[in-house]
């Protein structure tokens, strides 16, 4: 079974309650994975030797209320030629206010955590945003194939004991290697 | 239910999971398949796991909504656009774009 650690960010926001004027600073917890562009015709047990080109790789947030993966204009264009376009569907979708266009692509994704491990890849399909500014975050969404076939995400009991080390560890594990 | 944590078997070699028989067998043993790098990419890599530590410092709020570059544990530019900031990066100090670290800081509200 091969396993990857997700990685976690926080914000600390400072939240004013009406009335008392009182402030809570209030942080949010977010799990992000690095996920990696693979050439369609790799194998699955293609992994990067040596160096890992960062033109491939970005970071994405995993987003349980998102059903599709999102990658921004400038993340997957000079990639275009290795996503499957599989028919024509577009759409647009309001983001924060903002009508955004996209066309769904199928995406090879692979993921590598910050301890070096490799989750082999899987397809994906993909919101593939024409919005080139202000666009949203790159997110993995937890409908994505990526998550789904077998592959599971589970965490574990925290086991920091010092300010700031209380936070569980989360993994995504794919039984089928 | 809390299922204990399995050891890394360390006997396994990652890389020899190459054959088709694998595909299929479930199994509960974890088998981390691990990247082997060289000197360039363990120092990528110790960029990322660098930006995660100074996110979570609060280190880059001011740079909300856009991507920054990092190399050798240094933020070397942020730019909303991902494209300008690699050939701002690239030309001002000379990396290879393949070797700049770039991650986009989300605002919170999204």
């Amino acid at each position: 079974m091969a396993r990857l650690r997700l990685r976690t960010r926080t914000h600390t926001e400072d939240l004013t309650y009406t009335g008392t004027g009182e402030v809570v600073a209030m942080p949010t917890f977010r799990l992000f994975v690095g996920l990696h562009f693979v050439r369609p015709n790799e194998q699955p047990n293609w992994r990067p030797r040596a160096e890992i080109n960062q033109l491939r790789r970005f970071d994405a947030v995993v987003d349980t209320g998102a059903m599709l993966t999102n990658i921004p204009y400038e993340i997957w264009e000079p990639f275009a030629n290795e996503i499957q376009w599989p028919t024509s569907v577009s759409g647009q979708v309001k983001v924060a206010g903002v009508n955004l266009s996209y066309q769904l692509g199928r995406v090879m994704l692979a993921a590598l955590d910050n301890d070096n491990r490799w989750m082999p890849p899987a397809w994906t399909v993909a919101r593939c945003w024409h919005y080139k500014e202000n666009a949203p975050s790159p997110l993995l969404g937890l409908t994505s194939p990526f998550l789904t076939n077998n592959r599971s995400l589970r965490h574990t009991s925290p086991t920091g004991k010092g300010v700031g080390e209380e936070q569980p560890e989360w993994w995504l594990e794919d039984p089928w290697w | 239910m809390n299922r204990p944590e399995t050891e890394i078997d360390s006997t396994v070699d990652p890389t020899s999971r190459s054959d088709a028989s694998s595909w299929g067998n479930h199994n509960d043993r974890t088998d981390d398949i691990y990247l082997e790098l060289d000197a360039e990419g363990l120092a990528a890599q110790a960029d990322v796991a660098w930006i995660d530590e100074e996110h979570n410092k609060g280190s880059f709020t001011a740079y909300l909504g856009e991507y920054i570059a990092v190399v050798g544990k240094q933020l070397l530019g942020h730019h909303k656009s991902l494209k300008v900031l690699r050939n701002q990066v690239s030309q001002t100090t000379g990396h290879s774009p393949s070797r700049i670290v770039t991650t986009f800081i989300e605002r919170p509200e999204y």
